[in-house]
């Protein structure tokens, strides 16, 4: 038995018994009511729901099922080959190496305008410009398909001149090669970004953020600024914010088996140097975790309380307007990327 | 209260907005990778008897489904229709969500009773904030909410009013009960025993919020509720019936006879109850000297301005007035809760009322200490 993860959806996928193949794109396209079901929850628009059909072991089109390159691949009654899986689930395409020990995956929080959808830009543009992991284990590979470069390229130049970006609303998959021992292994790191409107209540949480369960890394993202300004003024209702934060990301991954490693991340650090007195503390203690996590917990209580019922804390301090605070060679965001995949 | 042996060491699910109990298999599971804009029956009727709502038509909902025969997983987990596994769980009567510990740990229903005006919501909101926050550092324990929607509820009407904008909370009386989890870190089993008695360290509480009008509206709801609890927690507004020996001046009181009469017959109900004397403040104020150094205080607008030895006096004083100027009522409550499961606490709170029904409000931070002599009452943390 193998099992492949959907990025899209999180669900494993056993692919002996519940793969599910796309016919060749050359085959009638019908309206694809799953696939436009994900994309509803989602909030996705511009794609085309209208496919070929989806068929699997026990359809009528399907001659025999087979193996290519160590991909399950199907055979047409017509003789025609496609090896285009998809998730059961949502009908998305399940993409290569995805297998449940390969991929990581790290869904953003936090409350509106914290920087989230900055943060996984500057991320994933930081591996595109860098190439190799801060280390030089690991070389960066994109699949335009799922992450297009010059789309990420041009939102993260965007970011950087003040630009507020668009929520992504599709995962961010970046792979990860690396020169093991015995031959290549590739790996496979997902971001998600969520916004607002995902996390109103009980079932949107569960409607639109499904992945999250099986994600090991949740970021919590708090603007260097509410922080500077909050541990000043201790103002409960930024506690309580912040406490509902937690609360969100804990209804998240409650049927979690092992619930994730949390980093909370200081995100508009360019910032924190406006912010006066306090923000001049958090510019001197961001290298430091230990001294940010006090410091983190001193404006937020609640979130030093909740943070027990995750598996690990971490903290960071990043930029998106200024990713090379730190040092051109080991900047803030390669360093949290490394911190989150490994 | 002991474990349920006959149905592979779970308990039984009492749901928390039907209040039905029924065994962990009979729980329907929702797909929410699927969803319907239908209503379901059960849901409907839920709606409209319990909330007086008469239709949420075209709102998004999961798919509920019950069980497909034996499908290689356990009682707490399913294989929805496209063959993957969901953990989360709706009642089969009323189609609410359940908690994700329901089954799983022992379930505590505790009901918050009171006179409309007695201040039931500031007593929910000023507990369960400081248990919230506290119970950590005190007992190693996490006491949170056991689902985002009463993270919400709780926030938008209890926290936020009290803490944020400084008003009394007036939370309507609601069928829908806050829950809440109790979970001690660390402990591997939802209970041990230690001597004699079995220890929770995980545990599910419903807390219900009832007042005259909802018994009124909903009477059978409201009984069903009070029969079914564990624990009650009794709040009277001391200010309002001090000097007053006839405890008939109260209708609620007389109503909550009545009821308890009818689902306990003669004698007294024998679960713990702690009745708790809101604003008992207010009858040691016609003590001129004490009256004038608390507006002093509270002008200074600090609790840290109240010292100990004050308010060990001012206890001593409020211990006085409800033994000797209201017998009547003490002795009314006596006759509802047997002796032994009954106990008095002065919640010491303060309000500066303005005219514009804002309040500043102060407390002492021992309002908390009635809620937790009830979970050690309950066996869940240390006597």
């Amino acid at each position: 038995m193998s099992e492949i993860r959907c990025v899209f959806c999180g669900r494993l996928i056993d692919t002996d018994k519940q793969a599910l193949f796309r016919l060749p794109p050359d085959y009638v396209r019908r309206p694809d009511a799953i696939y436009r079901r994900y994309l509803e929850i989602r909030d996705i628009t511009g794609k085309d729901h209208n496919l070929p059909d989806v068929c699997g072991i026990g359809s009528p089109e399907v001659a025999m099922l087979t193996s290519e390159n160590g991909r399950p691949t199907l055979v047409t009654r017509t003789g025609r080959n496609t090896d285009s899986m998809i998730c059961p689930t949502c009908h998305n395409q399940i993409l290569r190496n995805t297998d449940s020990a390969s991929v990581s995956s790290a869904v953003f929080f936090g409350g509106r305008d914290s920087g989230k959808t900055s943060l996984v830009l500057t991320l994933a543009n930081e591996c595109i410009t860098r190439q190799f992991s801060i280390d030089d284990r690991f070389r960066y590979i994109f699949n335009d398909k799922v992450c297009d470069p010059a789309l990420i390229t041009g939102a993260a130049e965007e970011v950087r001149n003040g630009g507020k970006p668009a929520d992504l609303r599709d995962p961010t998959a970046i792979y990860r090669v690396t020169g093991a021992s015995q031959g290549m292994k590739t790996l496979c790191d997902v971001m998600y970004d969520t916004s607002a409107s995902d996390i109103r209540d009980m079932d949107s949480i569960r409607f639109t953020l499904p992945f999250a369960a099986d994600s090991r890394y949740f970021v919590y993202c708090i603007p260097a600024d509410k922080l500077a300004e909050t541990v000043i003024t201790q103002d409960e209702r930024a506690d309580m914010d912040a406490r509902t934060d937690m609360y969100t990301m804990l209804e998240a991954c409650r049927y979690a088996q092992t619930p994730p490693v949390l980093t909370i991340a200081v995100t508009k650090l360019d910032l924190a140097e406006k912010a006066g007195g306090a923000g001049d503390d958090i510019m001197r203690c961001h290298a430091d975790e230990r001294a940010l996590k006090n410091y983190i917990f001193t404006a937020f209580p609640s979130v030093g309380e909740l943070a027990v019922m995750f598996t690990d804390v971490h903290a960071c301090a990043v930029s998106a307007v200024d990713p090379d605070i730190g040092g051109k060679e080991t900047t803030l965001a390669g360093k949290l990327y490394l911190g989150l995949f490994g | 209260m002991a474990n349920n042996y006959n149905s592979d060491n779970t308990y039984d699910i009492v749901c928390p907005y039907c209040l039905r109990r029924f065994q962990t298999f009979r729980a329907m599971f929702a797909d929410y990778k699927n969803f319907t804009q239908e209503v379901y029956p059960q849901y409907a009727e839920y709606l409209k008897h319990y909330m007086n709502i008469e239709s949420i038509a075209g709102r998004r909902m999961p798919v509920l489904f019950q069980k497909h025969g034996n499908d290689g997983l356990d009682a707490f987990s399913a294989l929805t229709e496209s063959g993957d596994v969901t953990y989360d769980r709706a009642c089969p009567e009323c189609c609410n969500m359940l908690p994700a510990a329901a089954g799983r740990v022992k379930q505590f229903t505790v009901t918050v009773i009171g006179a409309d005006d007695a201040q039931r919501s500031y007593y929910i909101a000023s507990v369960l904030h400081r248990l919230n926050r506290d119970l950590q550092a005190d007992f190693g324990a996490s006491f949170i909410p056991a689902d985002f929607k009463t993270a919400q509820t709780f926030r938008e009407q209890y926290e936020e009013p009290l803490y944020l904008d400084k008003t009394v909370p007036e939370a309507m009386g609601t069928v829908t009960p806050l829950v809440w989890e109790y979970c001690k870190n660390g402990a591997a089993e939802p209970e041990e025993w230690k001597g004699s008695e079995v220890r929770y360290n995980r545990a599910l509480i419903y807390i219900y919020n009832l007042d005259k009008d909802l018994c009124d509206r909903y009477p059978f709801i409201a009984q069903t509720a009070i029969a079914h609890s564990d624990a009650f927690v009794f709040i009277s507004d001391v200010s309002e019936m001090a000097g007053n020996d006839d405890p008939a001046y109260e209708p609620w009181l007389g109503f909550l006879t009545e009821t308890f009469r009818r689902l306990f017959g003669a004698s007294a109900a024998s679960v713990p109850t702690a009745a708790v004397l809101c604003r008992a403040d207010k009858t040691a104020f016609r003590d001129r000297k004490w009256q004038q150094y608390v507006r002093e205080c509270v002008s200074k607008k600090s609790e840290k301005n109240f010292p100990t030895p004050f308010f060990t006096k001012l206890s001593t004083k409020i211990k006085e007035t409800v033994s000797a100027e209201l017998p009547a009522y003490s002795s009314a409550i006596r006759t509802l809760f047997e002796p032994e499961s009954t106990m008095f606490f002065a919640a010491r709170t303060f309000f500066d009322l303005h005219d514009d029904g804002t309040a500043d409000i102060f407390d002492c931070g021992e309002v908390e200490t009635s809620f937790l002599w009830l979970l050690s009452k309950l066996n869940i943390i240390n006597k």
